[in-house]
C-alpha cells in the first residue's frame, strides 16, 4: 500500500514538472508554465526598476572612455572620443532598452519568423524570401563593406548590442523572449542591413500594377482614362510651380508599341502581396526667418507611421569631435534619422513616387527555367532559400527564380505565361560608391551648412525621402531625394512586357536633377506626400500622392506671419481637413432633402454647420465619412465587383469629388444591379439613407464620436495583448495634417528652432524603454495624445548638464 | 517544531538554490528535506505548500513594481492582479507540495523506516 502511494506521489509529481516544463502545453500558445511563473527567472524578472540608475561599466569594445548621461525621460545623451564609441555606445544602450524590438524587425524583414513561432508564420516568411529582401540585405552589406568608414561605424554598433547581450543571463531577457520561449541571438551587420529593407518595403514597395493591369482589362481604355487622370488640378506640388528646371534633361526613348496592347484581356490571377496603406503620410515644412517672430528658422516633421509599443523612434544626443547631435534613431540602425545639431536641423517625408515594376515571363519551357528575352533564351538563376521551422525537423528550402529583372515573385501553375518578376529600387546596391545610406545619415549629423546637407544625401538611394533642411545662417531647403527611374510615360503603370529589353529603365534620374527647392520667395518649404512637382518637371513618375494635407499646409503657411513655435505645435495637431472642406459641399449639393425624417434631417443639420476639423468629439466627422464611403461605393459598383475575384486599383477621393461637381449624370453612377439609370443625386441620396440608418444608434447615443468611431490604439509590436496602449481618446484623420488614423499617425512630432542656441521640442506616442514591465515605456503616450511636447535638453559636454533626475553611466575599455 | 523548521528550512534553502537553479530544484528540496525532517506525508504536504505558496507569491510580490502586475492581468484577459500573484503562488506551492509528499512516502517504504510512526 506504501509502495503504491509512494509510486502515485512521484508520478504525479514528475507528471507536474513534465506538464510545467511544455512549451506550448497541449495546443496552446502558452509558454513553459513552470519558468514564467518562477520569480527568480521568469516574468516577474521584468518588472523594469532599475533601468534610470547609475553604472560603472567595463567593456571590451571601446577604445575611449564614453559618458552617457540619462536625462529625466531617460533619453540617453552619449559623449565619446571618437565615432566608433559613440556608435558602439548607440548599439549597447539600444539592445538594453529595444532588444526584442531589434530582433523581432529583423526577423520579420528577412523572413526568419517561422524559426521562433512555427508553421504560422511560414507562409509570411516565404514571401520575404521570394521578394528578395534577404538578398538585397546581403547585397548593401556587401556594398557598405567597400566603405571603410561604413563598415567601421555598423561593425561598432554591433559589437555594442552584442557586448550587452553576451552579458544577460536568461532571467534577464526582455519579456517577449520569455513568451515565445526563445532566447536573443547575436546581432550582425546584416540585420542592420535587413532593417533597412524593412523601411524600403514599408515606404516605397507600393505598386499599383496589377490591379491597374486588371482594371483597365475590365473597364476598358476610355473608361480606365475617365477614371485615374494623373494629376489633380487642384494639387499644391512640394516643389512650387515658380520653380524652374535649369538643366538638360536625359533623353528617355519613347515606347514602340504601348504597353497597354501587351495586357491580356484576362485578369492576372495573383493575389496581390500585403502592401503597406496608400499614402503613408508625414507632413515636415521649414519657415524661413522672415516669416518667424524672432527671425530666426524653424524646422518641423512629424513622420507618419505604424503606431506601435515598443515606438519604431528612439530619442538620442551622440556627440564625438566630429558632430554633436540629437534626434530619434532606427532600433538597428547606427545614427540619427531625423534630427539637429549646433547648426542646421533635418528631417523627413515619404516621397509617394513608385519605385516597384512588375515585369510578365514569357517562359521558354515547361520547367521555367528559361525564358525569353528579345527572342533569345536566356536562364534564370536560382536562389536556394532555407527557412527552419520551429517544430520541423528538416528546413523548408524554397527555389526562388531570378530573372535580369529580379526574382519571380508571383507564379501560377493555371496561368504560367503571367508569372511576374519584380523589378525594385531597393534590391540595387551601389558598389562602386564608398557611401550609403549609414552615411547620410552620420554626415548630415556633422553638416554644418547648406552644402553639407546637399552632398549628404547624394548618398541616399532607398527609401526616397523628401529632406526638408533648415539652419542657422538662415538658409531653408528641400530635396526630393533617392534613386529614381529613368520612365517613359506610363511606364510602370501596367505590368510590362517582360520579354522585351526596351521595357527595362532607361537608367536613373541624376541626383543633380532631382527635385529640389532653396530659400523660395514664399519664405517656406513643405511636404506632405504630394506629388513632387508640378507637370513642367521633365521627368515622368507616378505613384501614390497625397492631395489635401499638402494643400492645407501650403495656405496655413503661406498666410502666416510673426510665426512662433507654439504655432507650429498647433499646426502639428491641427485636425482641419480640406477633404471634408470640399467632400461636404460636393454631397450636400446633390443631396434629395424631400422625403427625409427627423432625425436624418438632425445629422443633416450636424453635417452642415461642421466646421470640417475631426476633432475628438465630432459627430459630423462620422458621418461626413461614413456617408462618402458609402457614396464612392455604390458610384464604383463596377469595380467593386470585379474586386471579389481579382486585385484592382480604385479611383481617387479627389477624382471621385471632382466627377460630383462636373460629371453628375455620367454613366459611371448607373448601378449595375438596377435596371433604371441612376445619377449622382440618386446615388447619394441613398447613399445618405443608408448611412443614417447604419448610424443611427451610434449617434444617438450621446458620448459616442469621432474618437471612439476612429478607434485609436497603439499595439504591441508583437501584438500581445494588454502590453499596447488600450484606447485612445484622440482626434485626427489619414486626410488631416495631424494624421492620426486607428492605429497609425505621427511617430515622432519635432520642431527646432535654429536660433543662436539651438533649441527643440519633440514628443513621440510611447516612451523610451522597449520594456511593458518599464514606467519608460509608454510615459509620454498621454502627452502625445493631448498634442503636447517635452522641451529636449541639447548639451553641449557632459559637464554642463544640471537636469533634475539625471543619471550619469561611466564607461571604459578593458 | 519540526513543521516550522521545515517550513522556515524549505524558505531558506528554496530561496538560495533557485537564484541560480531551473524552478523545478524546489520539487526536490522539499522532497529531501521532508525525508530528512521525516514528516507525515499530510505535514509535508501542509508545509510544502505554505513555503512553496509564500516564495513565490512573496518573491513575485516583492519584485512587482504594479505596472508589470496590472498589463500581465491585462494579457490574461483581464484577470485582477490578485489572481496572477495566486497563480503564482499555486505554482511555486504544488510543485514544493508534490515534492515534500513524495519525500516524505519514500522515507516510509525504507524498511529501516516502516512501522515508525510520528
Amino acid at each position: 500500500m506504501r509502495y503504491i502511494k509512494f509510486v502515485i506521489a512521484l508520478a504525479l509529481t514528475v507528471l507536474l514538472i513534465f506538464t510545467l516544463g511544455l512549451n506550448h502545453p497541449y495546443g496552446s500558445a502558452l509558454p513553459p508554465i513552470g519558468n514564467f511563473f518562477n520569480p527568480f527567472s521568469g516574468i516577474w524578472q521584468n518588472a523594469s526598476n532599475h533601468e534610470a540608475e547609475p553604472e560603472e561599466l567595463v567593456l571590451s569594445g571601446l577604445k575611449e572612455p564614453v559618458k552617457i548621461i540619462f536625462d529625466e525621460r531617460l533619453v540617453p545623451h552619449i559623449f565619446a572620443a571618437n565615432n566608433e564609441d559613440v556608435f558602439y555606445a548607440q548599439g549597447y544602450i539600444m539592445a538594453k532598452f529595444r532588444l526584442w524590438q531589434l530582433d523581432i524587425s529583423a526577423r520579420a524583414a528577412g523572413g526568419r519568423l517561422s524559426e521562433i513561432m512555427g508553421e504560422r508564420t511560414l507562409e509570411r516568411d516565404l514571401q520575404q524570401r521570394r521578394k528578395g529582401m534577404m538578398w538585397a540585405a546581403e547585397k548593401a552589406w556587401q556594398a557598405w563593406q567597400q566603405s571603410p568608414e561604413e563598415k567601421a561605424w555598423v561593425e561598432a554598433y554591433t559589437q555594442g548590442i552584442n557586448d550587452y547581450i553576451s552579458q544577460l543571463s536568461p532571467a534577464e531577457y526582455p519579456m517577449e523572449f520569455k513568451l515565445l520561449n526563445y532566447a536573443p541571438e547575436p546581432w550582425t551587420p546584416l540585420k542592420t542591413s535587413l532593417f533597412f529593407k524593412n523601411m524600403a518595403e514599408m515606404l516605397c514597395a507600393r505598386n499599383e500594377d496589377l490591379g491597374a493591369s486588371n482594371t483597365l482589362a475590365a473597364v476598358g481604355q476610355e473608361m480606365f482614362d475617365f477614371l485615374f487622370p494623373e494629376h489633380n488640378p487642384k494639387q499644391s506640388p512640394i516643389i512650387p510651380s515658380s520653380k524652374t528646371w535649369d538643366f538638360t534633361p536625359i533623353a528617355v526613348t519613347p515606347d514602340t508599341i504601348s504597353n497597354r496592347e501587351m495586357l491580356s484581356q484576362t485578369a492576372y490571377p495573383h493575389k496581390g502581396l500585403p502592401q503597406p496603406p496608400p499614402f503613408i503620410g508625414s507632413n515636415n515644412w521649414a519657415v524661413s526667418g522672415s516669416k518667424t517672430a524672432d527671425g530666426h528658422p524653424i524646422l518641423s516633421n512629424d513622420p507618419h507611421l505604424s503606431l506601435t509599443l515598443p515606438s519604431i523612434w528612439f530619442e538620442i544626443q551622440l556627440s564625438t569631435p566630429e558632430f554633436n547631435a540629437y534626434g530619434v534613431a532606427l532600433p538597428g540602425v547606427p545614427g540619427i534619422a531625423i534630427g539637429f545639431n549646433e547648426e542646421i536641423a533635418w528631417g523627413e517625408t515619404n516621397v509617394g513616387q513608385d519605385v516597384l515594376d512588375w515585369y510578365q515571363i514569357l517562359w521558354a519551357n515547361d520547367e521555367r527555367t528559361e525564358y525569353l528575352l528579345d527572342d533569345e533564351k536566356q536562364e534564370v538563376v536560382m536562389r536556394t532559400e532555407k527557412i527552419d521551422v520551429l517544430g520541423r525537423s528538416e528546413p523548408v528550402l524554397e527555389q526562388v527564380k531570378y530573372t535580369v529583372w529580379g526574382p519571380v515573385v508571383y507564379e501560377s501553375d493555371d496561368s504560367p505565361y503571367q508569372d511576374l518578376a519584380m523589378r525594385w529600387v531597393a534590391h540595387d546596391a551601389d558598389m562602386e560608391s564608398p557611401m550609403h545610406e549609414l552615411s547620410t545619415f552620420v554626415n548630415l549629423m556633422r553638416a554644418k551648412n547648406y552644402e553639407d546637407y546637399s552632398k549628404a544625401l547624394t548618398s541616399f538611394d532607398t527609401p526616397p525621402q523628401n529632406f526638408v533642411f533648415a539652419s542657422k545662417a538662415g538658409d531653408i531647403a528641400l530635396k526630393v531625394n533617392g534613386k529614381f527611374p529613368l520612365k517613359r510615360k506610363e511606364q510602370g503603370r501596367f505590368i510590362q512586357d517582360g520579354s522585351s529589353s526596351a521595357q527595362a529603365w532607361q537608367g536613373f534620374i541624376p541626383k543633380d536633377q532631382v527635385p529640389e527647392i532653396r530659400n523660395p520667395e514664399r519664405g517656406f518649404v513643405s511636404s506632405a506626400n504630394q506629388r513632387s512637382t508640378d507637370e513642367t518637371y521633365p521627368y515622368y513618375y507616378l505613384g501614390g500622392f497625397d492631395d489635401y494635407r499638402g494643400r492645407l499646409i501650403n495656405r496655413l503657411l503661406g498666410n502666416m506671419e510673426k510665426i512662433r513655435v507654439e504655432d507650429m505645435m498647433a499646426m502639428q495637431n491641427n485636425n482641419y481637413s480640406i477633404k471634408a472642406e470640399e467632400g461636404v459641399p460636393a454631397l450636400l449639393g446633390q443631396l434629395d432633402q424631400t422625403g427625409l425624417d427627423e432625425m436624418e434631417r438632425k445629422m443633416l443639420t450636424d453635417i452642415s454647420s461642421w466646421d470640417f476639423r475631426f476633432e475628438e468629439e465630432s459627430k459630423a466627422a462620422f458621418l461626413f465619412t461614413s456617408w462618402l464611403n458609402a457614396a464612392y461605393t455604390l458610384t464604383f459598383d463596377e469595380i467593386m465587383t470585379l474586386a471579389s475575384d481579382q486585385e484592382v486599383t480604385y479611383p481617387e477621393t479627389w477624382r471621385f469629388l471632382q466627377l460630383i461637381y462636373e460629371e453628375p449624370y455620367h454613366e459611371i453612377f448607373d448601378l449595375q444591379e438596377s435596371p433604371e439609370p441612376e445619377n449622382a443625386r440618386d446615388i447619394i441620396t441613398r447613399a445618405f439613407v443608408e448611412t443614417a440608418a447604419d448610424l443611427k444608434d451610434k449617434y444617438l447615443e450621446e458620448t459616442y464620436s469621432w474618437g471612439e468611431f476612429k478607434g485609436t490604439e497603439i499595439p504591441h509590436l508583437g501584438f500581445i495583448p494588454g502590453m499596447g496602449s488600450g484606447y485612445l481618446s484622440v482626434g485626427g484623420y489619414a486626410d488631416a495634417i495631424n494624421a492620426i488614423k486607428g492605429t497609425h499617425g505621427p511617430s515622432w512630432r519635432m520642431i527646432v528652432k535654429l536660433g543662436p542656441e539651438v533649441e527643440a521640442w519633440g514628443v513621440f506616442p510611447g516612451g523610451q524603454s522597449g520594456h511593458p514591465g518599464s514606467p519608460y515605456y509608454d510615459n509620454a503616450v498621454e502627452k502625445w495624445r493631448k498634442g503636447e511636447y517635452y522641451k529636449l535638453h541639447f548639451f553641449k559636454s557632459p559637464d554642463q548638464i544640471d537636469v533634475d533626475g539625471a543619471v550619469s553611466w561611466n564607461l571604459k575599455g578593458k | 517544531m519540526k513543521f516550522t523548521i521545515f517550513l522556515i528550512g524549505l524558505l531558506v534553502l528554496g530561496f538560495i538554490f533557485q537564484l541560480f537553479l531551473p524552478w523545478w530544484i524546489i520539487t526536490p528540496i522539499a522532497a529531501i528535506l521532508a525525508w530528512v525532517l521525516a514528516l507525515s506525508p499530510r505535514q509535508a504536504f501542509t508545509a510544502s505548500l505554505l513555503a512553496g505558496l509564500l516564495l513565490w507569491g512573496g518573491y513575485a510580490l516583492y519584485l512587482d513594481n504594479g505596472i508589470l502586475s496590472s498589463r500581465l492581468g491585462q494579457m490574461m484577459g483581464g484577470l485582477p492582479t490578485a489572481l496572477i500573484f495566486l497563480l503564482t503562488s499555486l505554482v511555486g506551492g504544488l510543485l514544493a507540495a508534490m515534492g515534500g509528499v513524495t519525500g516524505s512516502l519514500g522515507r516510509e517504504i525504507l524498511p529501516a523506516n516502516s512501522g515508525k510512526k510520528y
